[in-house]
C-alpha cells in the first residue's frame, strides 16, 4: 500500500512541576509507524499512553522533541521536523491533515450556527468561492448525514444532539479535502446507541480510497470493528503493531494481552488479570521495557534493556524480549 | 418481605417544573446487584439520588414512595437522613475527584466520616489510623496513602478511596454512580474484581449505575433499563442473556461493537435519545422503535410481567412467560 503518513522516531516531552522539583514527562518515545492511503489505523492504549499526544504532533498542534513526520505526495512530499514554519507551509499541512476532537460540544463555538465553521474551513483553504459557499456547506453537511444541509447550517450547536454535533465536526474536517483525518476518541462522549453510525462514517471516508484515518481510541472493540491496522501504545512507546484482527484477537505482547483480557465481556470477574496493577512510569522512566514492572513474565533483562521492535510476520511487530521472530 | 432493602414505588422526580423521572418502581433485596443502564439524561442517576434525597435544588420528589429497610425515607427528618447516609447506604458519587475533599488527606476524610456517626461503635482497641489502614487495604490501596491528598492519586486510586469512604461504616447497601465511566479498561476490570471480592466478604447489596449494558450482564444479578425518565425493562440478569425483551434493550445490545469471536454487524438505534422533559406521545421510544405501530404513538404501554421479577413496558412484547 502506498504510504500517506510515516512517523519516525517521534519523541515528545513535557516539563512537569516547579523548581526545584522540575522534571520531565516522557509522553512519547521512539514512536514509528505508517498510515497507508485509504487505510484506517487505530492508536490504542490507556490514559497516559501518549496516543493523543502523537495525534496532536501529527496535526501540528504540539511540537515534538525528536523524530520526523512525513506526508507523502501524490506529487510533492511534506516533512515536518518541527522547526518554525512559514504560514503557507503550515496552511498546506493543515489542509492535508485535519483533527476531530472528542467532545463536539466543546469543539464547536456556541455563538455561531454550525454552518459557520464549515464555511470558514472552505474559505480559508480556498475550497469555495463566496458565491457558492452556502451550497458547498449544505453539501458537506449532507455528506455526513445531516439532511437537509441548508437547514442544519443555520442551527446552533445547542439545537443539535451529540451525534449530530459530531457529524458537524466531521463535515468541518472534511471541508478542506484532507488526506488524513485524525479522530481523537470521536465516539466516547456519545450515547452508546448511536456510536456505530459515527464510526461507520470513518469507513465511508476510507471508501474514497485516497483518504486515510488515524483513529485514537481506548475502545478495543471499536478499533477492531473499523481499523485495518492497530498500534498498541504503553507509556508512550509502541508495544505491538499489525493487522487489527491479528493484534486484537491474538495479541503477542503481554501488555496487549492484558488489554484484550480486560476488554473481554464474558469472563469470570473473579479471575485475576494476567498482569499486576499499576500505571506506566512516564516521569523518570527506567532503562528497560516500560511494562516490565507489571509484567508476569519479566526477567532481569527486561528491566535492564529496552527490547527492540521484532517482526513476527511481515506486517506484525512486537516489542518484547520474550517474543521470538517466526 | 424481610430481605427487601430498598423499595422504590412509582417515583416521580422533577427539576423545578421539568419532569426527569416518571413513575419508576424498583426493588433491591439483600445481596443483590441491581445494575441501572440508560443513555445520558435517561434519569437513572436522578431516580436513585432522588430516592436517597441527595438531589440538589431544584431537584425534588414529585410523588411516589421510598422505603429503606422498611422505613419511609421520604418522611424521615434531617437527623435521620444523616444516619441513613453512610450507615445504611454508602454512596460512590459520579466523578471520584468530586467525591473527595481536596484539602483533606484520606485519613482526615475517613476521620470526618467516623466523627459524623458517633453512634456507630468503633472496634475496641483499634486506633483511627488502624481503622483507616484496614479500609484502604480492603479496597486494594496501600495504607501509606492515608496521608495522601486526592490530587496525588491516579483516577483508579481515587475511585478506590471514594469506595473506602462509602464502605467505612459497613452499610448494607452501596450505590455507585458511573464508577468506571472515566476509568481505563484494565483499571475498570481491577475495580470490578475488587467489588466482587468485597461483596463476597461483606455481603452488601449494590446499585450500579452505568451506560454499559454489556458490563452489567457480567456483573449484576438484576438489570433495569431506563429510557427518557422511565424504567422500560427490569428483571434478573438471565432475562437479558438473549438480549432482553424491550426493543430498546435489544437495540442497545445490537449497537455494541462485536468482541473477539463474535461476528455480527453492530446497528445503531435510529434518531437520538428522547428527553424526559418533553417526551414523545404514547410510548416514549416509539419514534426510534422498529416494532412501533399506531397504538404505540397513541397509548403509553404499562409495565407488564413476563416472568418472575421480569417486567417490560411495551405493547409489542406479550405478557406472561411465553414467547
Amino acid at each position: 500500500m502506498t504510504p500517506l503518513l510515516t512517523v519516525e522516531g517521534l519523541g515528545v516531552e513535557f516539563p512537569v512541576g516547579n523548581w526545584p522539583r522540575r522534571r520531565t514527562l516522557r509522553a512519547s518515545f521512539d514512536v514509528s509507524f505508517s498510515v497507508g492511503r485509504g487505510e484506517i489505523v487505530a492508536l490504542v492504549g490507556e490514559s497516559g499512553s501518549g496516543k493523543s499526544t502523537i495525534g496532536r504532533v501529527i496535526a501540528r498542534i504540539l511540537p515534538a522533541k525528536a523524530g520526523r513526520v512525513t506526508l507523502h505526495g501524490p506529487g510533492e512530499r511534506d516533512t515536518d521536523s518541527f522547526g518554525p514554519r512559514a504560514g503557507e507551509a503550515s496552511m498546506r499541512w493543515r489542509q492535508r491533515v485535519q483533527l476531530i476532537f472528542q467532545d463536539p460540544a466543546a469543539s464547536l463555538n456556541p455563538v455561531f450556527p454550525v454552518g459557520h465553521p464549515v464555511a470558514r474551513a472552505l474559505r480559508l483553504h480556498g475550497r469555495a468561492d463566496p458565491k457558492t459557499v452556502d451550497e458547498r456547506v449544505a453539501a458537506a453537511l449532507e455528506a455526513v448525514g445531516l439532511h437537509p444541509g441548508a437547514t442544519f447550517a443555520t442551527r446552533y450547536p445547542h439545537q443539535l444532539s451529540g451525534g449530530q454535533r459530531q457529524r458537524v465536526s466531521i463535515a468541518r474536517a472534511l471541508a478542506t479535502d484532507p488526506d488524513l483525518v485524525i479522530a481523537d476518541e470521536p465516539t466516547s462522549m456519545l450515547d452508546v446507541s448511536i456510536r456505530m453510525d459515527i464510526l461507520r462514517l470513518f469507513t465511508t471516508i476510507r471508501a474514497s480510497g485516497t483518504r486515510s484515518v488515524l483513529l485514537i481510541t481506548h475502545d478495543l472493540a471499536s478499533a477492531r470493528l473499523v481499523a485495518d491496522r492497530v498500534v498498541v501504545l504503553y507509556a508512550g512507546e509502541v508495544m505491538e503493531l499489525g493487522p487489527a484482527r491479528a493484534v486484537l484477537d491474538a495479541p503477542r505482547h503481554p501488555y496487549a494481552q492484558l488489554l484484550a483480557a480486560a476488554a473481554t465481556r464474558s469472563g469470570d470477574l473473579r479471575a485475576p488479570l494476567p498482569a499486576a496493577e499499576g500505571a506506566p512510569k512516564v516521569i523518570d522512566p527506567g532503562p528497560g521495557c516500560p511494562f516490565a514492572p507489571r509484567c508476569a513474565q519479566a526477567t532481569d533483562r527486561c528491566r535492564a534493556e529496552r527490547p527492540a521492535l521484532t517482526a513476527v510476520s511481515p506486517d506484525h511487530a512486537v516489542r518484547c524480549h520474550l517474543v521470538r521472530p517466526e | 418481605m424481610a430481605d427487601v432493602l430498598l423499595e422504590i414505588t412509582d417515583l416521580r422526580v422533577r427539576y423545578g417544573a421539568v419532569p426527569a423521572v416518571d413513575g419508576v418502581s424498583l426493588t433491591v433485596r439483600r445481596g443483590e446487584v441491581l445494575g441501572l443502564v440508560g443513555e445520558s439524561g435517561s434519569g437513572k442517576s436522578t431516580a436513585l439520588l432522588g430516592a436517597l434525597r441527595l438531589l440538589p435544588f431544584p431537584g425534588r420528589i414529585a410523588g411516589g414512595q421510598v422505603r429503606l429497610e422498611g422505613h419511609d425515607l421520604l418522611a424521615l427528618d434531617a437527623a435521620g437522613m444523616r444516619r441513613v447516609w453512610g450507615e445504611r447506604v454508602g454512596l460512590v458519587p459520579q466523578g471520584a475527584l468530586s467525591a473527595l475533599n481536596p484539602v483533606l488527606t484520606l485519613e482526615a476524610s475517613l476521620a470526618e466520616t467516623f466523627a459524623a456517626h458517633p453512634d456507630v461503635p468503633a472496634p475496641a482497641g483499634v486506633s483511627l489510623r488502624e481503622r483507616g489502614a484496614a479500609l484502604l487495604r480492603r479496597v486494594g490501596l496501600d495504607p501509606a496513602n492515608l496521608r495522601a491528598f486526592p490530587h496525588q492519586l491516579s483516577g483508579g486510586m481515587r475511585q478506590r478511596a471514594a469506595l473506602a469512604l462509602a464502605l467505612a461504616l459497613d452499610p448494607p447497601l452501596l450505590v455507585l454512580d458511573e464508577p468506571t465511566t472515566a476509568l481505563d479498561v484494565v483499571v475498570e476490570r481491577e475495580l470490578l474484581r475488587r467489588l466482587v471480592q468485597l461483596r463476597d466478604e461483606a455481603g452488601f447489596a449494590m446499585v450500579f449505575i452505568t451506560h454499559d449494558l454489556a458490563l452489567l450482564r457480567e456483573f449484576a444479578t438484576h438489570i433495569g433499563v431506563f429510557y427518557a425518565g422511565e424504567l422500560v425493562e427490569v428483571g434478573p440478569v438471565a432475562a437479558f442473556a438473549d438480549g432482553g425483551a424491550h426493543p430498546y434493550t435489544r437495540g442497545l445490545l445490537a449497537a455494541l461493537p462485536p468482541g473477539p469471536g463474535e461476528d455480527r454487524v453492530p446497528v445503531s438505534i435510529p434518531g437520538h435519545a428522547a428527553s424526559a422533559a418533553a417526551p414523545p406521545s404514547g410510548c416514549r421510544f416509539h419514534p426510534r422503535c422498529p416494532l412501533a405501530t399506531a397504538r404505540c404513538a397513541a397509548e403509553a404501554p404499562i409495565r407488564a410481567h413476563r416472568g418472575p421479577d421480569h417486567a417490560v413496558a411495551c405493547h409489542a412484547v406479550p405478557s406472561g412467560a411465553a414467547r
